[in-house]
């Protein structure tokens, strides 16, 4: 018996409703059954004409029967939105139509289980013409229907919203901010080398990674840092690159220090940093300095990250931004945070990108300089 | 003792090789470090060591460059990677000795052990198929005897190659020339046909150091250099000769 299961469950549901809770939705209920029930009365008084005058006996008895119509109607469909919601679950549009062939066949039903039962209470006086009975039907039908449609269609699109909505959450996951797993194998490959020739390195590289992954597991419940929280990063993942490429390694980072307390979010700067290394440094025979210079623009901080290397081949971003490379993870999730008000920009020989900030530069440092 | 040469643009990699290699037993003796391609070039030739170990992953030539430009007879050569998989299936397919990083003493000792016992003259023919699988590509630089050192000259600055009395000489933008490995028919086959001309039997001449094309006798050509050296055109060659520098001028 699906449908008693159903109502099963919602009185198991209620249990966990107070009293107060219980009440206020009978009451509500109980209301919407008496409204539908004088609007289907009184439309049906008005409708099957034949009085000369205002006949309140008449009209009362409308009303009565619309209430129960209305009560009847509205408890089998209830039982029958349950049992759907249970077992036809609306994912596709067919789903939706299931729904919508299933309750007009409860409302059929319904209709003619309230009829036998106006028949049972009352002499047939009143449903005397199968007019009234279209009527009734009619206005029951379509108000059912419209009723319930526009719920499953709300319902329906609202799942949709949902399910939009937990992709772009897989999809900002995605763009989760990390430490990419090749710079890790690098950085075991090179403690690897140095703990027979020089342990003490070995163990400072060690150290300066497990800062940096403290760092980069902390950006996941902490998305806004300092820009100076990301110059130290950025200057952690460098001591781990200089101690695999020395001296080839030159760095010159160039940040006044009134910058340093803008709030962004985490993980930028390094990526940058790492891009750096990775495609300057990489195909530079010899030494190759990477510079990370900040700037106050009138529309925020500029950071530039740029290198002494040969350069971008292309100067299309298209070639340069494909999925998955660390600069693009970067744009887009600037992107994300501040849609056109920061920006990622190529440059011949490094990358800049403009951040805007929120409160004035100088007013705290002043406020912190009176303290 | 075997002699050995450890080409690596890291220097805690390499460090940790040449530690290595003092352990094995019999142990292998480090006569150089190279920190890039062209660096090692020079040093290979120089020092002639029996094994080298190269990394691949390099600025400037990587290891399967250098490999081109080793003149015969090679080292015996180890190639060391750390993760590239394009390079890891061309060892498996030529049957190469290669090394994983962080390289293990165990998997080194194996290496020589085979070295040793001559087992592997498969991975010598190995790198030959290599090199001449290889040869499909176009070269990027080419390698010259500058007295006793190999030196590595990049394309731009050679102004034309020629052959005489059987010795191939790169004539250079310095004024200087010098003499090279590779034969003519080679350095036709593996030069870019967009910058290089053969121009004549004898001669191969960058596209871009030619200023005149000047009729000579009998259908035959010279080509005039920016220096005004002047260089000849076979009769057979008018045709591509005129082809490549209108191309080159509708461009």
């Amino acid at each position: 018996m699906p449908f008693l299961s159903c109502t099963y469950d919602r009185i198991e549901s209620m249990k966990s409703m107070t009293p107060k809770e219980i009440g206020l939705k009978a009451l509500r209920l109980a209301g919407m059954i008496s409204l539908v029930g004088v609007i289907t009365g009184v439309i049906v008084y008005l409708i099957i004409g034949g009085r000369d005058r205002f006949e309140p006996f008449d009209l009362f008895m409308s009303v009565v029967i619309g209430t129960i119509y209305s009560a009847t109607m509205w408890g089998v469909q209830d039982m029958a939105g349950a049992f759907l919601e249970r077992h036809i679950p609306l994912v596709t549009k067919w789903s939706v139509a299931a729904r919508m062939v299933i309750h007009s066949i409860a409302i059929v039903f319904s209709f003619l289980l309230a009829t036998a039962l106006i028949d049972l209470i009352f002499d047939p006086w009143f449903i005397n013409s199968s007019g009234t009975m279209i009527v009734i039907a009619f206005v029951a039908f379509s108000m059912s229907l419209i009723g319930n449609g526009l719920n499953y269609l709300d319902a329906f699109y609202k799942r949709i919203r949902e399910a939009e909505r937990s992709a772009l959450g897989a999809e900002l996951g995605a763009l989760r901010a990390r430490i990419n797993p090749h710079f890790l194998f690098n950085s075991l490959n090179s403690i690897a080398a140095l703990i027979r020739t020089r342990p003490q390195e070995a163990e400072a590289v060690t150290e300066a990674l497990a800062d940096l992954f403290r760092y980069s597991l902390r950006a996941s419940e902490q998305p806004d840092v300092s820009l100076a929280d990301e110059i130290e990063a950025a200057e952690l993942y460098l001591q781990i690159e200089r101690a695999r490429f020395r001296d080839r390694l030159q760095v010159t980072i160039d940040v006044p220090g009134h910058l340093q307390r803008i709030k962004m979010p985490s993980l930028i700067v390094q990526p940058l940093v790492e891009n750096a290394v990775k495609h300057g440094l990489g195909r530079t025979e010899g030494r190759c300095e990477v510079v990370i210079q900040g700037r106050e623009t009138t529309e925020g901080l500029s950071l530039t990250v740029t290198d002494t290397g040969p350069g971008f081949d292309s100067a299309d971003p298209e070639t340069i931004f494909v999925r998955g490379h660390g600069l693009a993870n970067v744009r887009d999730r600037l992107r994300h945070q501040f849609g056109e008000a920061a920006s990622l920009k190529l440059m011949k020989n490094g990358v800049e990108i403009l951040l805007p900030v929120a409160e004035s530069l100088h007013a705290p440092a002043a406020r912190r300089e009176m303290a | 003792m075997i002699r050995a040469i450890i080409v690596d643009d890291e220097p805690p990699a390499r460090e940790r090789l040449q530690a290595l290699l003092a352990e094995v037993d019999p142990p292998v003796e480090v006569v150089a470090q190279a920190e890039s391609g062209a660096a090692a070039l020079p040093l290979i030739h120089e020092l002639k060591p029996d094994l080298l170990f190269l990394d691949i992953r390099m600025p400037g030539l990587d290891g399967f460059d250098v490999v081109d430009l080793l003149p015969a007879p090679r080292p015996h050569i180890v190639f060391v990677t750390a993760y590239d998989q394009h390079a890891i299936r061309a060892f498996e397919v030529h049957a190469l000795d290669y090394l994983l990083k962080p390289v293990r003493l165990s998997r080194l000792t194996q290496t020589l052990s085979r070295l040793a016992n001559r087992e592997n003259r498969g991975a010598r023919e190995g790198v030959e198929e290599l090199v001449r699988e290889r040869g499909s590509q176009p070269l990027a630089r080419l390698t010259v005897h500058a007295g006793r050192k190999l030196r590595v000259v990049p394309l731009d600055e050679i102004r034309w190659i020629e052959s005489r009395d059987k010795i191939v000489l790169a004539h250079l933008e310095d004024g200087a020339s010098h003499p090279t490995d590779f034969t003519l028919d080679e350095l036709e086959e593996r030069l870019d046909p967009s910058r290089f001309l053969r121009t004549h039997r004898s001669c191969i001449v960058n596209i871009s150091a030619i200023r005149e094309l000047i009729p000579w006798f009998a259908g035959t050509y010279v080509v005039k250099l920016d220096g005004g050296t002047q260089l000849p055109v076979a009769r057979r060659r008018v045709r591509d000769v005129k082809e490549s520098l209108g191309k080159r001028t509708a461009r």
